[in-house]
């Protein structure tokens, strides 16, 4: 699989889609991030976005992140990040976007506050 | 001792450039004596220059070159980064700036730049062709 077509691994919690964007997102991968995210919003519904294992993220992968929210807050569904890496974390202050998304420590929490829980 | 030019390197306009000289970036940065910190700042800083370029200097044709120089002034303890590019010429003052307090996708890759940079600016070409950014950043003295 090309980078260009990555795929990003998906799991279901309940009503939630949990959804882990690996390795870099940039220009080059963020289409797919966001294409992805936004196709998971309109179909299976709320969605967490994992970036434990974000090494990077640029502009284009924070917007992608800014539409998953928007799009989520016009349908009424959530949308929260959790795990957020230091690398993203530092990019998400610099945007002052830290304390626009919900962000949780732990993947327990955000099913928690996102009005599940994890189901085995 | 003035600036040493420390790397000098031609890429194509393309997005699949971005992850290498991004590689190759954080080698040179950390060679000149760049905390992490900094390493970061002018990893992304040429990141979303570069991204510009590709996006808007070169758009969908997506064809041209990048040329990137990167100097180290030891006595000033600074890295200037010249970016050229042969895409239509570029006026930074009728950039809209962004407003941190407006939530939105976009915008947020000159923001960066200038965030992250100490001087960010436009120079004259030498042969008039395209666009020359610079890029300055203070990086403190080596521990």
């Amino acid at each position: 699989m090309t980078k260009k077509n990555k795929y990003y691994p998906v799991n279901r919690h309940g009503p939630v889609t949990v959804i882990s964007l690996t390795g870099e997102i940039d220009m080059q991968t963020s289409p797919n991030a966001r294409e992805q995210m936004l196709d998971i919003l309109k179909k299976k519904g709320s969605l967490l976005v994992d970036l434990s294992k974000t090494k990077y993220i640029d502009s284009s992968g924070v917007a992608s992140l800014v539409e998953g929210l928007q799009l989520a807050k016009s349908r009424k569904l959530s949308f929260a990040l959790v795990e957020v890496s230091h690398s993203v974390n530092q990019v998400l202050q610099l945007a002052r976007l830290d304390k626009v998304f919900p962000i949780h420590q732990t993947l327990e929490q955000a099913l928690t506050a996102m009005g599940t829980q994890e189901q085995g | 001792m003035g600036d040493v030019l420390v790397f000098k390197g031609v890429f194509r306009a393309q997005p699949e450039m971005l992850s290498t000289l991004r590689a190759r970036l954080r080698e040179i940065a950390a060679d000149c004596g760049c905390s992490g910190e900094n390493v970061d700042c002018l990893v992304l800083a040429v990141n979303e220059a570069c991204s510009n370029i590709i996006r808007h200097g070169y758009g969908e044709k997506k064809r041209g070159e990048i040329i990137i120089e990167i100097f180290h002034n030891k006595n000033e303890h600074e890295i200037r980064i010249r970016i050229q590019d042969f895409a239509p010429h570029v006026d930074l003052s009728r950039i809209k700036k962004r407003d941190p307090a407006v939530v939105k996708p976009g915008g947020l890759g000159l923001y960066f730049i200038q965030k992250v940079m100490d001087k960010v600016e436009f120079l004259e070409p030498s042969d008039g062709k395209g666009n020359v950014l610079e890029l300055v950043k203070k990086i403190g003295r080596k521990a």
